[in-house]
């Protein structure tokens, strides 16, 4: 037996060339020429070091629109260079996306948090990314610019393909995520278990958005996502659906949890078992619910307790 | 370069403006560089290294390979660590270095570097190792490094006295020392004077070391100790100080190396992985008669100080109790992992997850409460415990009675829900340690303190002990300015120094404060002594300042006379034989941890709510650090309890090379600790004083998986306690059942 | 926005040379100005001994290269009023706020952000501000209380 496989190669930045265009057209001629897109940074820059590559970034930083961020009712949309931290400290952002809000405190640390960008954790796909099942019970869309002036919106769900893969295409970019903000009778939050408090990336996770008739308790509507229990993070639809119609009731909670776990794909690995993760699923999705029914009592429509 | 002064080790107060420096910190602009190039192949022996492309890469000046250090090997037990090998027996073993200019040059230099190898059979489980045909060193062909047995007492009679046994297998985890400052070393050259700037925690032993293997390159060293940011165990000899060394004698100039901390935690060492199996009996009463262990240490690749640690692991915690007859039986086993290392409480920490629970186990089953058991059972002032030791001071029942208290209090007043999804539940561990070890060197366990009066004012206080933020310094500069009536801001404290300061074991095994403390007393005595024969000689009216002296000797240029060494040694100490039986310490420390847990049965996760440490540590004389190393070692036991380890995947590799994965606790992770010490008073120590060092780390595991039991009726046997591994045992019926009683 | 070719630390403005534009800022602080404060813990992000501030908000300069960051202002421990450093010290010293030291520049710049009213959402307890932070002696209850004094 032989190998060529040399050396584990000293983690350490390369020598990286660097450029900071001002203009979308000039990201793009960056990345036509093979630069990778660096935006916040603190996932790109730590792969740079292990792997010795990319070599050659382009930093969006210096794109005024990439910054744009606005919260209405109805979409919340956010620019690929808007960090988590802008995000949290924004009141109205936490208001209208809770589960997201949740998801963003989830992410690494306040320092983090400030280089971090939104897009970026999602771009980076991870199946253990804090605010994909977040953004995905809020029915994100990414904006794909593929060109100056060519854009398409992709939901989230068909966006994400694989661990580290996106349907970005080569000399695409990610410029924005939208989302929708809660509407009236509506609740969202996200969970997840670590063995860490801080600091540590999650074991598995659920996201969940529920929609509640005028009797407050009855589910009009629901989604209910999960992270790091596939290959992406994961919208459960049959979950979702075993709610809608019924009151929630330790049963219902119960039956949603249940189907979560069934119909959920984990994989063992030194983090986890997939039966152990498939055991946290079922439990979180009964602790989001409950986390939501608590938070909704708050915002009931007639704003009583508030 | 010989005049440059002596680096004066940083105080509490230059560490909090962030003022000291650690050797990254020194190492000026334009130093050489260099790396060591690490196999990606758990076990494969290395056929060829073309090096052609990385020389010719503009900038890079140099490569070394074993072919350049042959012969050589480190370490201080069992000398098998080659510093380059042509073999690579762990997943980043190091097969070569390079140097270069500046980092740019290193990188490319070592991407074109070219190692064909020839891979081999590894074997990264103990039991794959000892089943293993292939030998991972050519001298071991079973690949049982050392063994070791103690037996003690009369195991006749103690058959007809026992009345329960309580047994079961333990296994331990090998966790990264994770210090926060990766290694970092800086070799300045002086033609055939070699200076060697590391932060090590025990720089003389490293310049007995190395002086011997410089010598054979025709070259001298001294060592220099800058600020050290955390060893815990870990800082003793490493490759990267002979390849930078070797870089620097050959290129006649400084080079430096900086470890990233992915490659720390790759070419590091841990704490060694062992598998304990292990049973003690007892009277139906409640006296502990016997207790058996069967040991296997995962030495990992190389011993460096694996067959301490095994033996530490096998006995030394049985001094705690007045067993009547003691097995041991214990194997150093070798295996494709990365080298274990000491590590903060070695050996003792991993046997006392073992026998603390089984202790508890043991009170269940008795239906006796454990604090009492303990009590009833602890050795006392005056005993020869099992082992040799000859305990002197001795507050365990103190820390019991404590920490007893402490858990009944808090039940009383947190009546706490005990719903179907939430369990609450208290534990208990106990642990003995030492202070120093007469066996580790065969020459002395010894510590010299130097007070040299100086030329510009004020005295220098150097010892070969080191500061590693437990207080050495402090501790200095309290005795000397106590005894010597003098200013604090009369003295300067240059730890570690090999060419200015005089000879030191090093900060481990939990001796430093005492052995600084006493041999500082000792140069104070001597001190005055000289201060006193020089004023009767100058004729000075008694009191004399000894400024005033001290000014009348530079005029007279008698300064030298006021350079005296302390000493300090031990008496009653001995080596122990080789079954480790012998008064090791001069004296011991002891201490009961107690905790509240939370258990969530659905997940398994298990979230220590309160923590008590009570110690006897002697009289306390720094309170706040004294406290602040028992809050440190808890807080590092927690994350070694129920978090670290480092994972490795089939292949070898290790999977979890940073602070992302390797789960050392963060801000949020650490309980309420609350420290309490007893006052006891220790004849032989500085002030009645002993020392904390090591001791708050030990019994934490065990108290933990103790509190886990009482609140869900099952343990993990296994660290870490994961809350994957405690939902397992919660939902398996088998584990419910406990340990294998007969 | 960031397209100088300027870097203001401590406020001092400094020409960035083009070949460090895409190295680290941790690297630049700490090998060209001498601003050995800033400690390399891990160069990931995970650790904060690195922690500065980029216009006056708590970031890791492992992660932050220099033109990323240019014409903004950056502060080390270095730049830190020394009245406030001082203090920070004093109380270190009162609680044990520290034992090998190294963890303890990233300590001083968030305790320094904490005591001029930082936050994310105004209600943040201690632990989730601070859990960026690694202190591998553990020091984290002694934190705790020099933080609480000091704001």
């Amino acid at each position: 037996m032989g190998s060529q496989v040399s050396i584990i190669r000293p983690s350490y930045l390369p020598e990286i060339e660097l450029f900071r265009p001002s203009s979308i057209d000039g990201v793009f001629e960056c990345i036509k020429d093979g630069a990778r897109v660096l935006a916040g940074g603190t996932d790109l820059l730590p792969w740079a070091s292990q792997h010795g590559q990319p070599r050659k970034m382009v930093w969006i930083g210096n794109v005024e629109p990439l910054h744009g961020f606005s919260v209405d009712d109805e979409r919340l949309q956010i620019g690929a260079c808007v960090t988590q931290g802008e995000l949290i400290r924004c009141a109205d952002f936490r208001r209208a996306a809770p589960a997201v809000a949740d998801s963003v405190q989830f992410v690494g640390s306040v320092q983090l948090r400030n280089q971090a960008t939104l897009l970026g954790n999602v771009c980076s796909a991870s199946p253990a990314g804090d605010t994909l099942p977040a953004l995905l019970v809020h029915e994100a869309q990414v904006e794909i610019t593929g060109a100056p002036g060519q854009e398409r919106q992709v939901s989230l769900d068909d966006f994400l393909l694989a661990p580290g893969k996106t349907m970005l295409a080569p000399g695409e970019l990610a410029s924005g995520v939208s989302f929708c903000g809660l509407r009236a009778n509506e609740m969202s939050a996200y969970r997840r278990h670590t063995e860490r408090r801080a600091l540590d990336l999650a074991v598995a996770s659920v996201a969940a958005r529920l929609v509640f008739e005028a009797d407050g308790y009855t589910v009009a509507g629901a989604r209910v996502a999960l992270g790091a229990v596939g290959p992406t993070a994961l919208v459960a639809i049959e979950a979702a659906k075993s709610l809608v119609g019924h009151p929630l009731t330790g049963e219902t909670k119960s039956i949603c949890a249940a189907i979560a776990a069934e119909t959920c794909k984990p994989i063992s690995d030194f983090r986890a078992s997939a039966d152990y993760r498939r055991q946290l699923v079922k439990v979180l999705v009964e602790d989001v619910i409950g986390e939501i029914e608590q938070r909704a009592r708050i915002f009931k429509p007639n704003g009583e307790g508030r | 370069m010989n005049s440059r002064p002596p680096l004066s080790t940083a105080s509490f107060r230059e560490r909090a403006l962030a003022g000291a420096r650690y050797a990254a910190d020194i190492i000026p602009p334009d130093t050489v560089l260099a790396e060591i190039v690490r196999s990606p192949h758990t076990h494969a022996r290395v056929k060829r290294i073309d090096s052609r492309a990385t020389l010719a890469v503009p900038g890079v000046l140099a490569v070394l390979t074993a072919e350049d250090f042959e012969g050589i090997r480190l370490g201080h037990l069992c000398a098998d660590e080659p510093i380059l090998s042509s073999v690579a027996r762990y997943f980043g073993d190091g097969i070569a270095a390079v140097a270069a200019k500046d980092r740019q040059s290193l990188m490319r230099g070592i991407e074109a570097l070219r190692i064909d190898y020839e891979l081999l059979p590894h074997a990264i489980t103990i039991d794959d190792a000892l089943a293993s045909p292939v030998a991972i060193h050519d001298f071991c062909a079973d690949n049982i490094a050392e063994k070791f047995q103690a037996v003690r007492g009369d195991w006749q009679a103690i058959n007809s006295r026992v009345a329960l046994w309580v047994e079961n297998t333990f296994e331990t985890a090998a966790i990264p020392h994770a210090y926060l400052e990766p290694r970092a070393c800086l070799v300045r050259v002086d033609g055939k004077r070699l200076e060697l700037v590391c932060g090590s925690h025990a720089p003389s032993m490293m310049a007995d070391f190395y002086r011997p293997i410089v010598a054979g390159w025709g070259s001298q060293l001294e060592v220099v100790t800058p600020a050290i940011g955390g060893s815990f165990g870990a800082k003793w000899e490493h490759p990267s100080q002979l390849v930078c060394l070797l870089f620097a004698q050959r290129l006649q100039r400084d080079v430096a190396m900086v470890l990233s901390r992915r490659d720390d935690m790759i070419a590091g060492r841990t704490r060694a992985a062992m598998r304990i199996r292990m049973r003690i009996g007892a009277t139906a009463e409640g006296e502990l008669v016997a207790k058996e262990t069967t040991l296997w240490c995962d030495n990992g690749a190389y011993s460096l100080h694996g067959p301490a640690v095994m033996k530490a692991a096998a006995i030394r915690g049985d001094n705690l109790y007045r067993f009547s007859a003691i097995k041991a039986d214990a194997q150093l086993v070798y295996t494709n992992n990365m080298p274990s290392e000491c590590f903060r409480g070695f050996g003792i920490t991993q046997s006392t997850f073992a026998l603390e629970q089984l202790i508890d186990e043991l009170a269940r089953r008795l239906k006796l409460d454990p604090a009492k058991l303990r009590l009833s059972n602890t050795v006392r002032e005056g005993d020869t415990a099992v082992h040799g030791w000859k305990i002197g001071s001795c507050g365990i029942a103190d820390c019991l009675d404590g920490i007893s208290n402490r858990i009944d209090r808090h039940r009383r007043d947190n009546a706490l829900p005990r719903s179907e999804r939430y369990r609450t539940g208290y534990g208990l561990a106990a642990f003995i340690h030492c202070i120093g070890n007469r066996g580790y060197d065969k020459r002395f366990d010894r510590a010299f303190v130097t007070l040299r009066t100086l030329p510009e004012g004020g005295i220098r206080i150097s010892s070969g002990e080191v500061e590693l933020g437990c207080g050495t310094v402090e501790v200095l500069i309290k005795t000397v300015a106590r005894e010597l009536a003098t200013n604090r801001d009369q003295l300067e404290v240059v730890l570690g120094d090999t060419a200015t300061g005089p000879h030191g074991m090093g900060s481990y095994a939990s001796r430093t404060s005492f052995f600084v403390a006493m041999a500082a007393l000792d140069a104070c005595r001597r001190f005055k002594r000289a201060a006193e024969q020089m004023r009767v000689e100058f004729g000075m009216t008694k009191p004399a300042e000894i400024g005033e002296l001290v000014a009348r000797a530079r005029q007279q240029q008698r300064l030298g006379d006021l350079e005296v060494t302390g000493d300090y040694q031990p008496s009653g100490v001995v080596v122990p034989d080789e079954t480790g039986y012998g008064n090791i310490s001069a004296a011991y420390t002891f201490g009961a941890h107690g905790c509240c847990v939370q258990v969530d049965t659905y997940t398994g996760k298990v979230t220590v709510t309160q923590y008590w440490a009570a110690h006897d540590a002697g009289t306390i004389v720094n309170l706040n650090e004294t406290q602040g190393q028992v809050i440190g070692g808890v807080i590092q036991g927690l994350g070694f309890a129920l978090t670290e380890c480092a994972s490795v995947a089939e292949s070898g590799q290790l999977l979890n090379p940073g602070y992302l994965d390797d789960r050392v606790p963060t801000f949020p992770d650490a309980p309420p600790v609350e420290v309490l010490f007893t006052d006891t008073y220790e004849k032989k120590g500085p002030a009645g004083a002993k020392t904390i060092g090591e001791p708050p780390i030990i019994p934490v595991p065990a108290c933990i998986a103790n509190a886990i039991r009482d609140a869900v009726g099952v343990r993990v046997y296994q660290l870490p306690m994961t809350s994957e591994r405690l939902w397992r045992a919660i939902n398996d019926d088998d584990a419910r059942s406990g340990p294998k009683g007969n | 926005m960031s397209t100088g070719k300027y870097l203001r630390v401590n406020g001092t403005e400094y020409q960035i040379p083009g070949q460090w534009l895409g190295r680290r800022l941790l690297d630049y602080l700490r090998h060209e100005l001498r601003l050995v404060s800033v400690k390399e813990g891990c160069g990931e992000g995970d650790c904060g001994a690195c922690t500065v501030f980029v216009d006056a908000e708590p970031m890791c300069a492992c992660l932050l290269l220099c033109g990323v960051v240019a014409g903004r202002n950056i502060i080390t421990v270095e730049g830190l009023p020394q009245d406030f450093r001082q203090r920070f010290a004093q109380l270190c010293e009162k609680h044990g706020g520290l034992q090998c030291g190294y963890c303890t520049p990233g300590f001083t710049m968030m305790s320094a952000w904490l005591s001029g009213g930082g936050t994310e959402t105004g209600k943040d307890p201690l632990d989730k501000l601070l859990a960026g932070n690694i202190c591998r002696c553990s020091v984290y209850q002694q934190l705790k209380k020099v933080v609480a004094e000091l704001t």
